[in-house]
């Protein structure tokens, strides 16, 4: 896997409070990778340190095998949590003084084009100050669309936005994708990983749980079922060959086999004679705190 | 270089486009400023020939440097539209960003105020008497009070709530550039007052006072580069 951004060993400690310890992951270029854990995960001081605006305690950052500097700013833009502009000032004018200070040519051209980007070509001219919420958090995106650049690191981009402002973000983010952009964005948010994410990092109390394609861990999500008198559930469904045991709720049954097996499984317990009232695949909020319990048994197994 | 003072001119302007959205205040603080710069600039221009009676000329100088002092540490207007942590993410550190927008400021504060004044003078003397040595004086002052200025800014990135103490400083610049003790050799050291001590015994020699304004300039500019190696080592920019 080719890597926009690579992070090996870094620490962030601030006074008894290790925030950081020791996490290590790749961002690969090109796609939308999402970096999601709970509030107070550190998120947002892995962005600050990949942002150059903190130092790390210890470990390493590189940004196409080079260390953050003057140069790689110049193909990094970074979103951080408020989009700050100049209220008074139309959308255009703003994004064209953002790309005059990295000292792009045809600044009102590009700012133009990159607001076309992002879907506020029609707003290019109102003021900032008379934004919504959504067209600020695009206006902040479209300030980093200046030429030349390759990677995007977006701190909680949909943060505040109704339904709609989020799906005009993720639209416009997967149309950068394409575009070749690498984008590397942190959310709390369970649901928009499950749903856009190419590559996934999580990172759970300063370590990073899982790292990998999204794909293949949709692919360890197992099967629940929740039917009268789950523990003949789990012998039927044990002697027809799967792995299955009881759940946490009541009525409930984990089953560990693959999505195509759904049917099978609903099958049995069908001919078997139970009344099944719920079958579905775990979805990526229970396979997480799955994950961040695994995390906190190493960590005791450790301990 | 040339793109820091370029993105610092831009900054500015765009800074001075926010006060015409009221236009009613911006007009009369055009007016009022004016007619304050130009009934010193007369008074300056009337008195500067006369080595004994510079008083209108040294409150004239003071009023621009002290006013860079004041604009330095709200460079990047006070945390809110670009505040420093959005201008460490451009590709030049904050330090020289700041400085840029220093100099920028230096050179057109003092660019208006050499303008009034040579104009006061034509108008009032039909010359300008001394205008090299006036004109010497004025940027001495606005350097080392630029250097104070930057220290000023150092402060703000790593300390909150230094605004009170900026405004005493700038107040004590003030009386300082007029105290009676001028005559003590220290105070070739304090930014502005030595200029002006310089401005109104014309026997005294200029380079302490070139010294120490470039000793003030360097400070400042450092000041701030350490400020930010501090605010990165730390975590948070305290300004705004």
């Amino acid at each position: 896997m080719d890597s926009a951004i690579e992070v090996r060993g870094l620490t962030k400690r601030y006074g008894e409070r290790e925030v950081l310890k020791g996490i290590s992951f790749r961002v690969p270029k090109g796609a939308i990778s999402l970096y999601l854990g709970p509030n107070g995960a550190g998120k947002t001081t892995t962005f600050r340190l990949l942002a150059g605006l903190e130092r790390p305690d210890g470990g390493e950052i590189l940004f196409w095998d080079r260390p953050w500097s003057p140069e790689v700013k110049q193909t990094t833009g970074v979103t951080l949590e408020e989009p700050r502009f100049y209220p008074w000032l139309t959308g255009a004018e703003n994004v064209e003084i953002v790309f005059r200070y990295r000292n792009v040519e045809h600044s009102r051209r590009h700012a133009l084009e990159a607001l076309d980007r992002v879907g506020l070509g029609d707003a290019a001219h109102h003021r900032f100050g008379k934004y919504s919420l959504g067209m600020r958090q695009r206006l902040y995106m479209a300030a980093q669309l200046f030429p030349g650049v390759r990677a995007v690191l977006l701190d909680e981009p949909t943060n505040g936005l109704d339904v709609e402002g989020r799906e005009q973000v993720w639209r416009m983010l997967m149309d950068l994708a394409k575009q070749g952009v690498s984008l590397f964005i942190s959310t709390h948010q369970v649901l928009e990983a499950e749903r856009y994410a190419e590559y996934l990092v999580v990172l759970h109390e300063g370590r990073v749980a899982y790292q990998g394609r999204y794909r293949d861990l949709a692919m360890r999500r197992r099967i629940i079922v929740r039917a009268t008198r789950p523990g003949d559930a789990v012998a039927m469904l044990a002697r027809a060959g799967f792995r299955a045991y009881p759940g946490r709720r009541e009525e409930e049954v984990y089953v560990e086999a693959p999505a195509e097996q759904l049917a099978r499984v609903l099958e049995v317990l069908k001919d078997g004679g139970l009344h099944v009232f719920d079958g579905r695949l775990e979805d990526l909020e229970e396979l997480y705190w799955r994950i961040k319990d695994d995390v906190q048994r190493t960590d005791q197994v450790e301990a | 270089m040339k793109q820091l003072l370029y993105v610092a001119w831009i900054k500015i302007r765009t800074d001075l486009a926010e006060q015409t959205r009221y236009p009613v205040q911006f007009v009369f603080g055009l007016l009022t400023t004016g007619a304050m710069l130009w009934g010193l600039g007369i008074a300056a221009a009337r008195t500067s020939g006369q080595s004994t009676e510079t008083g209108a000329l040294a409150t004239f100088i003071a009023m621009g440097a002290v006013s860079l002092f004041y604009l330095i540490p709200r460079a990047l207007a006070g945390g809110k539209d670009h505040p420093p942590e959005e201008a460490m993410l451009y590709p030049y550190p904050l330090s020289r960003l700041v400085g840029a927008l220093a100099a920028v400021s230096a050179v057109q504060i003092g660019a208006g105020l050499a303008g009034i004044y040579l104009l006061a003078s034509l108008v009032v003397t039909r010359s300008a008497p001394a205008a090299g040595y006036v004109l010497a004086a004025m940027a001495l002052a606005l350097f080392s009070v630029a250097g104070a200025g930057l220290l000023v800014f150092a402060l703000k990135l790593v300390f909150r709530k230094v605004d009170s103490v900026a405004m005493l400083a700038q107040l004590a610049l003030f009386a300082l550039a007029f105290a009676p003790t001028l005559d003590r050799s220290w105070v070739a050291a304090v930014p502005l007052a030595g200029a002006i001590r310089w401005l109104r015994q014309p026997d005294l020699p200029a380079w302490p006072v070139a010294f120490f304004a470039l000793l003030w300039l360097a400070a400042g500019l450092w000041a701030v580069a350490r400020a930010e190696r501090a605010v990165v080592d730390r975590g948070v920019a305290a300004y705004g």
